[in-house]
């Protein structure tokens, strides 16, 4: 099971490349939508970047719940241990 | 093609196409489908329920719900029925929806299941329609006493972010739509063999009208995509051999890094760098495009089939569409408003000039305000809007002697396209092609304790994904002895109730009064010259 350090690094590098942002600009505990200005199309794009890099399938409708990178690494992390 | 009403349409439909597939999304096994045949008996399903919840012809019904058959069948049901639909924006919060909802004086709500919350104790609640459960609706041969549908009728009312603090309801008629509709085989070649993959919002008119009413006319085949997600498009694209998409430009941008990102992970960036340039080259110096042939791989992953993209909603990055150019593909940019149904040009698969919105579509009038050669835009047709609902003072500020004055600023060349050179509003334009009206946050935010008053304007991005786009930054003076923490506090639940695109993604503050003119208004313009955003 992925330590969630690493994950948070990685699933932050992940979303540093999509919205072409540099690495340094990424908190996890920042808002994605509203401090990153992240819109549902982006958001999808990144679940689909996270379901590539680890082979999950991360249902759409999180995008409702998932407020900050911690929130995705929370998510990722169960889906991961199921 | 002669000009029906959206009734005859969907009759006209099943005697023409019969059982060919007219809508269809991916389930576990396989597609969900529906042919001609099949829409014209659900909609018959649907308008006999509505009926007996009490739609007349003239009665508006709302309709909310993500893509899928079920909503267009459902929006073709109502309209056919000269039932006016008011579709809504899957995003919006309930207290939105509720507003919208009342203002249009909705009889019946048509929705996804997980929307039932949303008219929880209200008169609406006991007046739905579910769109999971259309099946469960009892056969009929028809609605009882059907009213003869005019092309005059209206038959949607589009709620738009208003510029006066409530959105407007575009009122768009039979006519409208389908002046659009009926032309877009002229434009774009569309028949029976298209195969469209729908994949922005249907309540959004361009969807509604492009990518839904135009290929339903014309006898195509819409699959709903189940996910926004890039590879399931992809995988949506090679199952059903998709020929046509419309997108807006946010949308292409993450099509083209992911597939840029996919080059990298394969260490294939400098074989994709030599390709692209002998692509150009080629282009440039002989009017070839071999894009097709040096990049059969990629037009592989997108199924081999697309003949092109659509781009709408916002202005698309002329070098994006050189890119996907390069590779082959060719992006189709059309220029409009939903009080224009929403098409007013568009540039077409024999006249594609990078940069312009193309010539005014046929029946379209297009002129520059004042016979200037650059200046506010002008638009006639039947395609203009009746009006806004319940708004006559401001139809009359937008539509003048007929002419729609769509706020935006271009001008058109000697050869007859036009051009977007900015705008004369103060409207704000996210990547993704939605509009935010300021005076409808101001008028939100203002509402707040801890805000005296507040100035939203529209930014560019300076970095990342959406850099050159624009996003909603509020000059804000707070409240006597409210501090900055605190109004940022509030700014935050505040931006919690609101549809993700119309967020405040960055706050100013100010201590003076903000600058109005006499009869109080701010001067949004004088704002964001002191701010150095213009």
């Amino acid at each position: 099971m992925p330590d969630k350090n690493v994950l948070t690094r990685e699933i932050s590098e992940l979303v540093a490349k999509i919205i072409k942002l540099p690495l340094e600009k990424i908190n996890p505990q920042a808002n994605l939508f509203n401090d990153l200005g992240i819109d549902s199309l982006v958001g999808v794009e990144i679940f689909a970047a996270i379901d590539k890099k680890y082979r999950i399938e991360v249902p759409e409708n999180k995008l409702r719940s998932v407020q900050t990178i911690a929130d995705l690494v929370a998510t990722v992390q169960g889906m991961l241990n199921k | 093609m002669q000009l029906m009403t959206i009734t005859e349409l969907v009759a006209r439909n099943a005697r023409q196409y019969g059982r060919q597939v007219a809508f269809q999304m991916r389930e576990d096994n396989g597609y969900r489908q529906y042919s001609f045949d099949d829409v014209l008996e659900i909609t018959k399903k649907i308008q006999t329920r509505l009926q007996k919840l009490g739609v007349v012809k003239g009665d508006r019904v709302g309709l909310i719900g993500e893509n899928r058959p079920e909503w267009s069948m459902a929006w073709l049901a109502i309209v056919s029925l000269g039932g006016v639909v008011v579709p809504l924006d899957a995003v919006l919060r309930q207290e939105e929806a509720r507003a919208l909802l009342a203002d249009s004086e909705a009889k019946v709500l048509i929705c996804a299941e997980r929307f039932l919350e949303y008219v929880q104790g209200t008169p609406l609640e006991k007046q739905i329609i579910i769109l999971e459960k259309l099946a469960e609706l009892s056969s009929t041969n028809g609605p009882d006493n059907s009213t003869a549908v005019a092309l005059d009728d209206l038959a949607s009312i589009v709620y738009t972010s208003g510029t006066t603090g409530f959105p407007k309801g575009v009122m768009l008629s039979h006519r409208n739509f389908m002046s659009i509709a009926t032309v877009a085989d002229q434009l774009f070649d569309i028949g029976p063999n298209d195969n469209f993959l729908s994949v922005l919002p249907l309540h959004h008119t361009f969807e509604t009208t492009a990518g839904f009413l135009s290929a339903y006319t014309l006898g195509a085949r819409i699959t709903y995509a189940e996910s926004l997600k890039s590879h399931n498009l992809l995988r949506n694209m090679q199952e059903t051999g998709t020929t046509i998409m419309c997108g807006v430009p946010l949308l292409y941008q993450l099509l083209f890094d992911g597939i840029n990102r996919e080059v990298e992970e394969k260490k294939l960036t400098r074989l994709f760098a030599v390709l692209t340039a002998i692509s150009r080259f080629f282009i440039k110096y002989f009017q070839l495009n071999l894009g097709r042939q040096l990049f059969a791989t990629v037009h592989k992953k997108f199924g081999g089939k697309i003949r092109f993209f659509v781009s709408g909603g916002a202005a698309i990055d002329p070098n994006l569409i050189r890119s996907f150019e390069a590779m082959g593909f060719i992006i189709i940019q059309g220029y409009g408003m939903t009080e224009a149904a929403p098409i007013i040009s568009a540039n077409t698969l024999k006249n594609n000039p990078i940069g312009a919105v193309g010539k005014p579509i046929p029946g379209v009038e297009v002129k520059i305000a004042g016979n200037e050669l650059v200046g506010e835009i002008l638009a006639k047709g039947p395609n203009i809007m009746k009006g806004y609902y319940k708004r006559p003072e401001i139809t009359a500020e937008i539509i003048k002697a007929g002419w729609l004055h769509t706020g935006d600023v271009g001008y058109i060349d000697e050869k007859g396209d036009l051009y977007i050179t900015g705008r004369s509003k103060d409207v704000i334009v996210t990547a993704s092609g939605v509009n935010v009206y300021p005076d409808e946050l101001e008028f939100l935010l203002n509402k707040l304790p801890e805000i005296k008053e507040s100035c939203i304007v529209g930014d560019k991005v300076k970095a990342g994904l959406r850099k050159g786009s624009e996003e909603v930054v509020a000059i804000i003076v707070p409240a006597e002895n409210v501090s900055q923490a605190a109004v940022e506090k509030a700014v935050k639940a505040f931006n919690q109730t609101l549809a993700d695109y119309k967020r405040v993604a960055r706050i100013i503050f100010r201590q003076e009064e903000l600058p109005k003119t006499r009869l109080l208004k701010v001067k949004r313009f004088a704002m964001r010259q002191e701010l150095g955003l213009i």
